[in-house]
């Protein structure tokens, strides 16, 4: 097919026909590489994610070099365990971490107030970071910022055996503590938006069949993130973290999000046709075992995944958990995007769409 | 219903999913009544002893199958952690001169390695904790050499390690390398969401061997043995009912 006359479609049209599952000139990919920034300057993660001009420098050259079709400002979810109050836990080898829990007992979750954004030094910067990003990029740049459901950032601030007797057993202190955390989740998701980000990733891992069965999501999670998401001032994809989110993808949607992140482990084709006409898939390459990938394994995962997501539109080419581990080599990156250039023009054949 | 029959061990299985600890106690005891030393604030009221072959027969399968159930996306971890805890809650009930536990058994270690995330290690540790097996509980947050050498130091045959996050799971390899130097070097069994996603990754670190839910470590703490261990009363080591081939 010529294109010589093919009229030029920036990012975000790209990226804006995939959520409204249309196609445009081929499917957009999302590389989550924020953990890579460090590599690219020589610097520790810890050094990188200490001011935001690393972060901006980082960004930027590895949006440039990968061919993102999205700006991926998810940096570190620790930093909302930080945020309240919690140790964020430093690794040159590997993704920051959260800390000891900082919520613990019935008296605690009583007494617990949200944090202000602008008290928060390095809340101040990602949203400085993320100015400055959408300044240098433009309007046409699609930049997703991220917040962690209030359903699920409790598995951090509490840890996750005492989250789970609290939302089997407690369930008035699972309400309380929730509906705390909102008023966190839909400040800092809405300052990220005001700030410059297009969208949001809403990551939501307890939501998934793999956590919690799913007539329990519907009592709990589901309303949370419903009311939550309504408040945002953008729209969301949400994660399961590499969780499944088959049997819940129904009521994912009904939560108002615009796409989901399903796991390498849910059925892609079953996934297929419960987001038809619902939602985007965003997802679902194996970030885990991409590490040892070849440049041709990684052509053809991508290649796969795009005949039974991509026809008709409504694929966004990403990993399955929204985090590229840092171990995976440069040359894989770029042999995942390369991928989607050669096999995501659309028209696509195959699938059953 | 008779002991061995599917139907009492899918009866044990419906009720631990149910986090129905009375009907779970029942079956589990042979017993009618209510169970009300299981009432939560009822500390240090105990329960009868469990007939000793019901663990092997009825709870051992059960709480496999529930651990194949997540594999298979059919069961969601709360429940494989609360299946395990209401069965620890039953057979810590009972009086500790009368609580099943397998003899001999090996030394087992368990840790969360350089990671917060304890979950999985808990699950682990509840359902060995269950089924008779002692654990020595290293706690999460250890690095590879401090557990290396206190593994070393307890005699530790079976090591147990759990990680969640990629960088922990490939920290592995340091304390596989360290475990090498030993004369006697611990089974290294690792689970946990990373090797899961990638199939190769527990070979790559050192492991011997992974397992894919709890219920996995009860088989895999036994493979170094030629026979399952048997079980008997902690008051009684010649009281063996449960040997299997």
């Amino acid at each position: 097919m010529s294109t010589m006359n093919a009229p030029v479609v920036t990012r975000l049209e790209r990226v804006t026909a995939a959520l409204q599952r249309r196609e445009a000139d081929r499917v957009p990919v999302g590389l989550a590489v924020g953990l890579h920034g460090a590599r690219e300057l020589g610097i520790t993660l810890r050094e990188l994610f200490s001011d935001p001009r690393n972060v901006v420098e980082a960004d930027l050259r590895m949006f440039a070099k990968y061919g993102s079709d999205i700006l991926a400002a998810t940096w570190f979810a620790p930093m909302e365990h930080e945020a309240w109050g919690g140790e964020v836990l430093w690794f040159d080898d590997g993704p920051p971490n959260a800390g000891a829990p900082v919520i613990r007992g019935a008296e605690s979750i009583a007494r617990l107030e949200a944090p202000r954004v602008g008290d928060l030094p390095r809340g101040r910067w990602m949203l400085e970071a993320i100015a400055e990003m959408r300044r240098r990029l433009g309007p046409d740049v699609p930049i997703l910022g991220g917040v962690v459901s209030p359903h699920s950032l409790p598995v951090m601030l509490m840890g996750f055996e005492a989250y789970l007797n609290l939302i089997l057993e407690r369930r008035d202190l699972y309400e309380r503590l929730t509906a705390t955390i909102e008023e966190w989740t839909v400040a800092w998701g809405n300052a990220q938006l005001a700030a410059g980000a297009t969208a949001l990733a809403y990551f939501d891992p307890v939501a998934s069949s793999t956590i919690l069965p799913p007539d329990l999501y519907r009592e709990t999670g589901f309303p949370v993130a419903r009311r939550t998401i309504s408040r945002l001032n953008g729209p969301t994809v949400t994660f399961l973290a590499s969780g499944r989110s088959l049997p819940v993808i129904p009521d994912l949607v009904r939560t108002g999000t615009l796409a989901i992140g399903p796991s390498v482990m849910d059925d892609m084709q079953e996934v297929v046709a419960a987001c038809r006409g619902k939602a985007t898939i965003v997802g679902n390459l194996n970030g885990i075992e991409m590490r040892h990938w070849t440049p041709q394994q990684a052509e053809a995962k991508v290649r796969e995944l795009i005949s039974a997501a991509a026809p008709g539109g409504g694929l966004i080419v990403c990993d399955n958990h929204g985090e590229i581990p840092i171990q995976v080599p440069e040359e894989t990156i770029l042999a995942i995007s390369e991928a989607v250039r050669t096999w995501g023009r659309f028209p696509i054949a195959g699938g059953d769409g | 219903m008779p002991l061995h029959s599917e139907g009492a061990i899918a009866a044990l299985e419906r009720a631990l999913l149910a986090m129905d600890r009375v009907t779970a106690y029942r079956i589990l005891t042979g017993r009618d009544d209510t169970g009300s030393a299981l009432v939560p604030g009822l500390d240090g009221a105990s329960i009868p002893p469990i007939p000793l072959e019901r663990v092997d027969a009825l709870l051992v399968p059960v709480l496999r199958s529930i651990g194949n159930g997540w594999g298979a996306g059919s069961v969601a971890l709360s429940q494989v952690y609360m299946s395990a805890r209401i069965a620890e809650e039953i057979i810590s009930r009972v009086a500790p001169v009368e609580r099943p536990v397998r003899d001999p058994a090996p030394v087992i270690g368990l840790a969360t390695l350089e990671d917060r995330h304890e979950l999985g290690k808990r699950i682990v540790g509840i359902s060995l904790r269950a089924v008779g097996y002692p654990v020595i509980d290293y706690g999460s947050g250890i690095t590879a050499e401090e557990l290396a050498d206190r593994a070393a130091e307890d005699g530790v045959q079976v090591l147990l390690v759990s990680t969640l996050m990629l960088r922990a799971s490939m920290r592995v390899s340091v304390l596989a390398a360290r475990l090498g130097e030993l004369a006697a070097r611990p089974r290294l069994v690792v689970g946990g969401a990373p090797y899961l996603f990638d199939e190769s990754l527990w070979r790559e670190v050192g492991a011997d061997a992974m397992g894919r839910s709890a219920a996995d470590a009860i088989d895999l703490v036994d493979l170094q043995r030629p026979h399952v261990p048997v079980l008997v009363r902690t008051g009684n080591g010649t009281e063996a009912t449960g040997a299997q081939a």
